[in-house]
């Protein structure tokens, strides 16, 4: 777009225009009082009207009609800037083709001293136009600054909201995710504790039984037998309690931290390398953080693995200046990322990231391995 | 004693079949599915089948079998067991047969004595079930309401019992009162419970206790 040279003079004489557009309203009424031509005193009626529609955002589609038909003009577009996203562009007649750069006049609408958006009109009309048409395109400009003003107003409300309740939507589902997960964990536990350690108590009771009868009918002998068998059968389920309970949290991790906690888990991963920093290796981080990054880099070990078997995998740890930075890497087949699934093990991992307000991020391609990298500001 | 055993559980499977020696039974076969052990007692067939509900096919596989079982071999005793009390497993054990069958806990037969007993009197005809079982049925957690409350601590004790499938030999054993005594508490019991008298009859007995055990629950 180009700015009409011709028309530089209504768009930034600030004096003249702007900033004080109020003013410039009660000018205008004025001048109406006091009798310009009746057309133009109709458009200028007909425009400012757009500024008191209430609560609604002024229909801007409407206006550019209002503006386009008063100034005689073969079509008129309005824009409106938005802060960090582009303009948004309002088109009289209804779908006209995007203007030529070259046939268009554009001239700025500001409101106190700052842009709100812009006209557009065909420059054909604008090079046509003579006092005192000039004169009502300059009222017109300087009218349209508060009305822009608050349709910009009204467009970044209305975005701010619409990301607002996207947000609060995301949470919630999030939410529900984390409750199903929760749930579906603590059944596993249950099997666990009902498959295993129940049994292994069942067992050591009938152990007790044999022991009570051998000792009634006076077999000693391998009543002490007996004893020593219900002394392995308690180490066992011993041993198979710390397990159950070590799948909740493992010993090392609680005690010892993250990094000892990855070592002793994956040290023994062929074809998997530790890359850890020793500033990583020398600290506690929180113990949220420590379980989320131990676990999300066990389940992209495992991930590996399991899609890309045979693929050498690392796991780097870094203490960074914006947080603690994770990265599981396997140069294995690779996959398309857009093209998993929203059920798949990935959303899992991201949702537990972002629980302790960290971001993951995951690269792949076919053929180019996978990367699922974590950074948790701390 | 000839027994069979069906158990996925490998643990409580070989556990048993150590206690059943010990008693002095004889354990014929012992298999992780009842579908094998189906064709392994028409074969070779036992006195009682020991039967882990929870097993395949899923859910209660033990169920379908004792079905089976109990078609096949009419004269053949059926032990249920399970890790919980469940008032609908007995209720389904009930359909299927009231005599030589029985429903215990896993955990109360882990002894010599409770795992023989139980057998014996499954072989003797009676129906088994679980104590805690029969307890639940007449207790309350609201407490004893309507024709339960008229009952002394006594006829209590006697119809716990009978809900438990004893005879009055076994419930006067259990006493230690005689058998003549435990006629008049049951007759007693029948009386202020309305029962029918001539339901006094061992099998009946067992039947017509459940049920109204069983209404009195879901009454209230």
């Amino acid at each position: 777009m180009e700015q009409d040279p011709g028309l530089a003079a209504v768009a930034y004489p600030s004096e003249s225009v702007s900033p004080t557009a109020p003013r410039q309203i009660r000018d205008l009424v004025d001048r109406l009082a006091t009798g310009a031509s009746r057309h133009q005193d109709a458009v200028l009626a007909r425009v400012v009207a757009f500024s008191r529609t209430g609560r609604e955002a002024p229909d801007l589609d409407e206006l550019a009609r209002a503006v386009g038909e008063g100034l005689g003009a073969r079509w008129c577009r309005l824009s409106v800037s938005r802060t960090g996203v582009g303009e948004r562009s309002y088109r009289w007649p209804a779908g006209a083709d995007q203007p030529e750069a070259a046939a268009e006049s554009v001239v700025a609408v500001r409101f106190r001293d700052e842009q709100v958006g812009a006209i557009g009109l065909d420059t054909a009309t604008v090079t046509r136009l003579r006092r005192p048409g000039r004169r009502l395109f300059e009222d017109i400009v300087a009218v349209l600054g508060p009305i822009l003003h608050s349709a910009r107003l009204s467009l970044e409300l209305h975005e701010q909201l619409h990301t607002a309740v996207g947000r609060a939507q995301d949470i919630a589902a999030s939410r529900r995710r984390a409750v199903a997960q929760m749930e579906a964990e603590r059944r596993a536990l249950e099997r666990d504790l009902h498959d295993g350690a129940q049994h292994h108590l069942v067992a050591m009771r009938m152990t007790v039984g044999l022991l009570e009868h051998e000792l009634s009918t006076g077999a000693t002998a391998s009543a002490l037998a007996r004893l020593e068998q219900l002394t392995t059968q308690l180490d066992l389920t011993e041993g198979l309690l710390v397990s159950i309970a070590g799948g909740i949290l493992p010993v090392a991790l609680v005690t010892a931290g993250l990094v000892p906690a990855l070592e002793s888990e994956l040290r023994a991963v062929p074809g998997l390398r530790l890359d850890i920093e020793p500033a990583v290796a020398g600290r506690r981080y929180p113990a949220p953080v420590e379980t989320a990054v131990y676990f999300t880099c066990l389940e992209a070990v495992s991930n590996a693995r399991k899609h890309a078997a045979g693929a050498s995998v690392v796991v780097a740890l870094r203490d960074t200046y914006r947080g603690l930075s994770f990265e599981v890497s396997d140069d294995g087949p690779g996959f398309v990322p857009t093209k998993a699934r929203p059920d798949s093990g990935l959303v899992h991992l991201a949702e537990r990231i972002a629980a302790v307000r960290g971001t993951l991020t995951i690269r792949s391609a076919p053929g180019r391995g996978t990367i699922i990298a974590g950074l948790i500001p701390l | 004693m000839r027994v069979a055993i069906a158990e996925d559980g490998a643990l409580f499977r070989e556990g048993l079949v150590m206690l059943l020696a010990a008693a002095g039974h004889e354990v014929v076969h012992a298999v992780p599915d009842g579908g094998q052990l189906l064709d392994l007692v028409a074969a070779d067939p036992v006195d009682v089948a020991v039967l882990d509900i929870r097993m395949p096919p899923e859910p209660d596989g033990g169920l379908a079998i004792a079905e089976r079982l109990r078609a096949l071999h009419p004269e053949m005793g059926l032990l249920l067991l399970s890790h919980f009390a469940e008032t609908h497993y007995l209720m389904r054990i009930l359909e299927i047969g009231t005599r030589q069958i029985g429903y215990r806990l896993k955990d109360k037969v882990t002894s010599v004595t409770a795992l023989s007993d139980t057998l014996a009197r499954i072989a003797e005809g009676e129906i088994v079930i679980e104590p805690a079982l029969a307890a639940r049925l007449v207790d309350r957690p609201t407490g004893r309401q309507g024709k339960l409350a008229a009952l002394s601590e006594r006829e209590i004790e006697v119809l716990k019992l009978m809900a438990e499938g004893r005879s009055n030999n076994g419930i006067a054993a259990q006493l230690f009162v005689s058998s003549k005594a435990i006629e008049k508490h049951v007759a007693g019991i029948f009386a202020k419970l309305s029962l029918p008298a001539d339901a006094t009859a061992y099998h009946r007995r067992v039947l017509a206790v459940l049920a109204y055990l069983r209404t009195q629950r879901i009454e209230t």
